[in-house]
């Protein structure tokens, strides 16, 4: 599969604050990408390097096969963009910028327009200053899937969408996919990139710290194993491949990422209960920014 | 709750928020004025050089209409003479932008809402800002009565200036008041409000330039009728207190009554669908630009019939020293058209810093991530920029031919385009501004509007005798045709729109190598 998207050692300071730090990205065609991190992490300045409108301090960047920064500006009318925040002018109606916003990208296509507008109930007679936020996302979206675009980048594009929009929102993703186009979606709602994204790249601190599919980073964050046993455990706290555990009398809860050695271990004593809960993309989440990378407890969720 | 509860907390929230901004506004102007009176003192230092003055301005139409009558030859007199019209548009300026930017403009962008919650009547936050516009105007007001006291001038009447400077401050503010609370953007406050000021200004003119009662035509020429060091009518402000008191009463009327993000006006739909002219970059800036176009350049036709129509009734002969060294010619219409571009220049120099605008509204993403070159993308907004001082200046031209139509039909031509030749001026301040945006966008406003001051400045240097006259031709305003009386400046002309381009090419290629954020 090839790159759509390639981005090596990318770095960016404004002054002395450095946004991104030796940031690596790959995106193959065809794949729904998911750009998870908390605010400030530095997934809008990453996409914004990507539009070609930052430059990188260095590192080399790579979009539709040309460097994004000197690209001429056609390379942008293979691509489509959503902002976390759509400002639109205030003055014209959602039915104008969503035409005008067309035409610059060189095309329209009025059905498939009109056929967005009506599945978001957006009303595109509306001067922009009296839309809302979720309105003005509205807006944003139907720009961008009302045309062609062999990438669609999408930085937290369902912000002030109500739980209906999204839904809609998903669907146009899947239909995005299912016509070839490639994704990157950036995003800190984990339901949402669970649920649309085949790979994840977790950024923080300008770095992307780690990368796969979910299946992969699971293998990654350690596994909640609870037992009750027959007999009261000993010189389990020494065993390789344990993180965090806690006996009470018969009862062990551990976090761990070796089943084999630990299992042989928990059966010795003799297994009455045991509850198994694999890591949910919250605790990857919490794993990859907790200050001490350890993934936290959820005996109190899986109970 | 009563409308008002919690106007004491806002005057805090208000103060705390125009500390810098509001108090630099008031105070820097009544220094100005402080300076500009002890300027033109320093001109005509005695009794003779100023009555001098005071009868050729006196029969001066020109000199009526711009500025108005000398009223008193002593120190404190000719200082008011010159400072006055300045003191109105300065003052009136800062209060019209303070209240819209603590009423309106939180409102518009949603800031009001967090107080909403809070227990703060709906009349509250415009009262408190009342409250600190008549402050500020108060303090603008003593710092000019202190100054003329210290440039030697009598005390009954420095009060009175200072209590003229103040009127013109309460007045500007209780309008404003009210014009937010009829539109609902914080632009069109400001424009309408700025409008209406304008006008003031300009019947003042004609009022005067009329003579007799005619003064009565404008607030503005009630408060120069108080006359201090002359006839001293403190009385004449009791219209004025009057009518800013009415202002603000319906104003306050109407925030305790309506909803919080509405105007009087409602709000109406538009179409669904964009012309077909709606297409690019530049299309999309002349479009968003096109209200601020047609009023300035309605503006300027009015001016322009007004101008026309006074020079022709009242046919005198102007006799200021504005540019009259660098060959514009005697007469008020020379006069007006020579300062022209720099009206056109400012509204030019705006309407291309909207460019900034763009960038930190996010707006600029919408667009930069589509396939729009960013050359493109920057020269749509300087050629918005320069159809607009062209636009202006035409209008101008326009208006002063039509008024003279009746009188000396031969020079429609000639005078209806003096105006629009005169754009050339306007283009250098416009393409500086484009490069400036291309280079160093956070500064560019400022730098832009302090170029086009420093050379208003030295229209000032010249009339204050400081420098020789002929320093006027460093000025782009002096270089243009100086139609219909002055010379046609072919070569200089083209040597201005060469620049121009220069700048903009320079503009271009530096866009290339700029973030966008």
């Amino acid at each position: 599969m090839t790159n759509l998207v390639e981005l090596r050692q990318i770095t960016k300071s404004f002054g002395h604050a450095r946004a991104l730090d030796g940031l690596d990205l790959k995106i193959s065609a065809g794949e729904v990408h998911g750009l998870l991190g908390p605010n400030g992490a530095g997934k809008s300045t990453t996409i914004r390097v990507l539009l070609g409108m930052l430059r990188a301090d260095s590192g080399t960047a790579r979009v539709l096969g040309h460097d994004p920064w000197t690209a001429a500006p056609e390379v942008r009318g293979r691509l489509a963009y959503v902002p976390g925040d759509v400002s639109l002018w205030p003055n014209l109606t959602g039915g104008e910028v969503i035409d005008l916003l067309a035409r610059m990208h060189g095309g329209e296509d009025r059905a498939r327009r009109d056929a967005l507008i009506e599945r978001f109930e957006l009303d595109p007679t509306k001067r922009s200053r009296t839309y809302s936020k979720g309105n003005r996302q509205k807006v944003g979206l139907v720009s961008a899937l009302s045309v062609t675009a062999e990438l669609l980048i999408l930085d937290e594009p369902t912000a002030g969408l109500d739980p209906l929009m999204e839904e809609v929102f998903k669907q146009c993703v899947h239909e995005a996919r299912d016509e070839g186009s490639t994704v990157l979606l950036s995003s800190h709602i984990l339901s949402e990139v669970e649920q649309l994204c085949d790979r994840v790249s977790i950024v923080r601190a300008g770095k992307v710290v780690d990368t796969g599919t979910l299946a992969e980073l699971r293998g990654h964050a350690t596994t909640v194993v609870t037992a009750t046993l027959t007999r009261l455990p000993t010189g389990l706290d020494t065993l390789a491949g344990i993180e965090e555990i806690a006996v009470d009398g018969h009862r062990v809860e551990l976090t761990t990422t070796r089943f084999d050695e630990v299992m042989s271990r928990l059966a010795s004593f003799g297994i009455e209960a045991l509850t198994v809960a694999p890591p949910t993309l919250e605790d990857l989440f919490l794993h990859y920014y907790d200050q001490t990378g350890t993934a936290k407890s959820r005996a109190g969720a899986t109970a | 709750m009563n409308t008002l509860t919690g106007t004491r907390p806002m005057l805090g929230l208000t103060l705390r928020r125009e500390r810098l901004h509001g108090s630099a506004w008031y105070v820097l102007s009544g220094l100005l004025l402080v300076v500009i009176a002890a300027g033109i003192i320093a001109t005509y230092p005695t009794a003779a050089d100023r009555e001098a003055l005071a009868e050729s301005v006196n029969a001066s139409a020109g000199e009526l209409f711009m500025i108005g009558p000398v009223s008193s030859t002593d120190v404190g007199g000719v200082g008011l003479w010159r400072m006055l019209g300045i003191a109105a548009i300065f003052v009136s300026l800062a209060s019209v932008l303070t209240v819209v930017r603590n009423t309106r403009a939180p409102e518009e962008s949603g800031t009001s809402e967090l107080l909403g919650s809070a227990a703060i009547g709906r009349a509250a936050p415009l009262a408190a800002t009342l409250g600190v516009t008549a402050a500020g105007s108060l303090t603008a007001g003593i710092v000019a009565s202190v100054g003329f006291l210290g440039i030697g001038a009598s005390a009954g009447g420095s009060v009175l200036v200072g209590a003229q400077v103040t009127s013109f401050g309460l007045l500007a503010a209780a309008l404003a008041a009210l014009t937010g609370q009829i539109v609902q953007t914080a632009r069109a406050a400001t424009g309408i409000a700025v409008a209406v000021v304008a006008a003031f200004f300009l019947l003042r003119g004609a009022g005067d330039a009329i003579g007799g009662n005619a003064y009565w035509m404008s607030p503005f020429g009630w408060i120069a009728a108080v006359r201090p060091f002359a006839h001293n009518n403190a009385w004449m402000l009791l219209p004025v207190l009057g009518l800013t008191i009415a202002l603000a009463a319906v104003a306050v009327w109407i925030a305790s009554r309506r909803d919080l993000g509405a105007g009087l006006l409602p709000e109406r739909v538009g179409p669904a669908h964009a012309n077909a002219a709606l297409r690019g970059p530049t299309s999309l800036a002349l479009r968003t630009s096109r209200g601020a176009v047609i009023g300035w350049a309605a503006g300027a036709l009015v001016v322009g019939l007004m101008i026309g129509g006074v020079s022709s009734t009242v046919d005198e002969q102007i006799d200021l020293a504005l540019g009259t060294g660098a060959g514009s010619g005697a007469g008020l219409v020379q006069v007006a058209l020579y300062l022209s571009p720099l009206f056109a220049a400012i509204l030019g120099i705006q309407t291309t810093l909207r460019l900034r605008g763009e960038v930190t509204s996010g707006r600029a993403e919408a667009v930069l991530s589509r396939p729009v070159a960013r050359t493109s993308w920057l020269l749509a907004y300087a050629i918005t920029g320069a159809l607009a001082a062209l636009a202006v200046l035409f209008a101008f031209g326009l208006g002063i031919g039509v008024a003279q139509l009746g009188t000396d039909p031969g020079s429609f031509g000639v005078l209806a385009v003096a105006g629009a030749l005169r754009a050339p001026a306007a283009w250098v301040f416009i393409a500086l501004t484009t490069l400036l945006l291309a280079t160093i966008p956070r500064a560019a406003t400022a730098i832009a509007f302090i170029v086009l001051g420093a050379f208003q400045a030295l229209e000032f240097t010249v009339e204050f005798r400081l420098v020789p006259p002929e320093a006027l031709y460093a000025s782009p305003f002096a270089l243009v045709p100086q139609l219909p009386d002055g010379e046609p400046h072919p070569w200089q002309t083209i040597l201005l729109i060469l620049i121009a381009a220069a700048l903009a090419a320079v503009a271009t290629r530096s866009i290339r190598h700029q973030d966008i954020h």
